[in-house]
């Protein structure tokens, strides 16, 4: 089952290859990204930053929607891990409804984006396609680590909106 | 629930506990200590002591030591007769601790010490000549396998 759909731009780093994985025993990562299969510098890194008894999968968009659509991997439990929440619509939209959970941390700073909490910039196409995704039914929360404070959408609107 | 207390020559320990934190955000019951030259081992006992007294709780104890040929792990070893329940462990690095700060310890001690035996083999399996790995094989993509 896929337990998760994580947003970070750094895709599999300390917080979530340790704190996450951890939190949701996901026994595979599946990294969901265009780039990582033709980058050997980035496959190494994330083979290096894969836990002890975790099943590392590098995929791309396309390559991940058959990973989760294959009724084969249904007894593991599967964190998704995708850069940005735009790639995560485009999962979401190849995979009817398998992905429940959408967890955002981790998403820097960059042209036309705001701060929404310590670590988390978003843009108002980024906003755009959180309004959909809640509205197709995905509960969205955006926590950098498992023992932060969790925001809701309601909040990350709120906090895009006073901030520039 | 389990108590950990690090201690180490000089500040070691409170720069990994602030990096065990960075990762894993709050790190409940986590004390780091640090010895200079000045503490004697009868010092540094009581200063895991004090420590021990702090976490005003029951639970398991785990003390980590950074190596094992040193003050630190000597004074260690010299409270195991008060504390024979503490697991002592040595060798500290960030792998380790983040794995042992994750770890669900219950109240069957053989079963503890199992665990953390595994912990620490999965730790050593961390030290790696990076430059030693091989590239990763082309990646299957499309077909839905793992």
């Amino acid at each position: 089952m896929i337990k998760v759909l994580r947003v970070d731009d750094r895709l599999l780093h300390g917080q979530v290859a340790v704190a996450w994985v951890n939190f949701y025993k996901a026994d595979v990562i599946l990294i969901a990204n265009n780039q990582v299969i033709t980058d050997q510098t980035m496959q190494m890194a994330f083979k290096l930053a894969t836990p002890p008894g975790v099943t590392l999968s590098m995929k791309s968009l396309d390559g991940a929607a058959a990973v989760i659509n294959n009724p084969k991997h249904a007894s593991r439990t599967i964190m998704v891990v995708a850069k940005t929440i735009q790639d995560a619509e485009y999962i979401c939209g190849k995979t009817e409804g398998a992905i429940k959970e959408i967890l955002l941390g981790g998403l820097r700073s960059g042209e036309g984006k705001r701060q929404i909490d310590m670590n988390s910039y978003m843009s108002e196409d980024d906003i755009a396609v959180m309004n959909r995704l809640e509205q197709a039914g995905m509960a969205i929360t955006m926590q950098p680590d498992p023992t932060a404070k969790k925001l809701t959408c309601e909040e990350i609107r709120k906090n895009f909106n006073k901030g520039n | 629930m389990k108590n950990i207390i690090l201690l180490t020559h000089g500040e070691f320990s409170q720069g990994i506990a602030q990096s065990c934190r960075f990762i894993l955000g709050d790190v409940p019951n986590l004390t780091a200590l640090c010895i200079t030259l000045d503490e004697s081992v009868n010092q540094t006992k009581a200063m895991i002591e004090n420590a021990w007294k702090a976490f005003d709780n029951s639970a398991p104890t785990i003390l980590i030591t950074d190596i094992p040929g040193g003050s630190t792990t000597q004074s260690a070893i010299g409270i195991l007769p008060e504390h024979p329940d503490f697991y002592l462990v040595s060798g500290l690095n960030l792998g380790l601790l983040l794995s042992l700060a994750m770890l669900e310890l219950t109240d069957d001690r053989e079963e503890n010490l199992k665990s953390i035996r595994s912990v620490i083999e999965e730790a050593k399996d961390t030290l790696v000549l990076v430059n030693d790995m091989t590239a990763a094989d082309a990646l299957q993509d499309e077909e839905g396998e793992l």
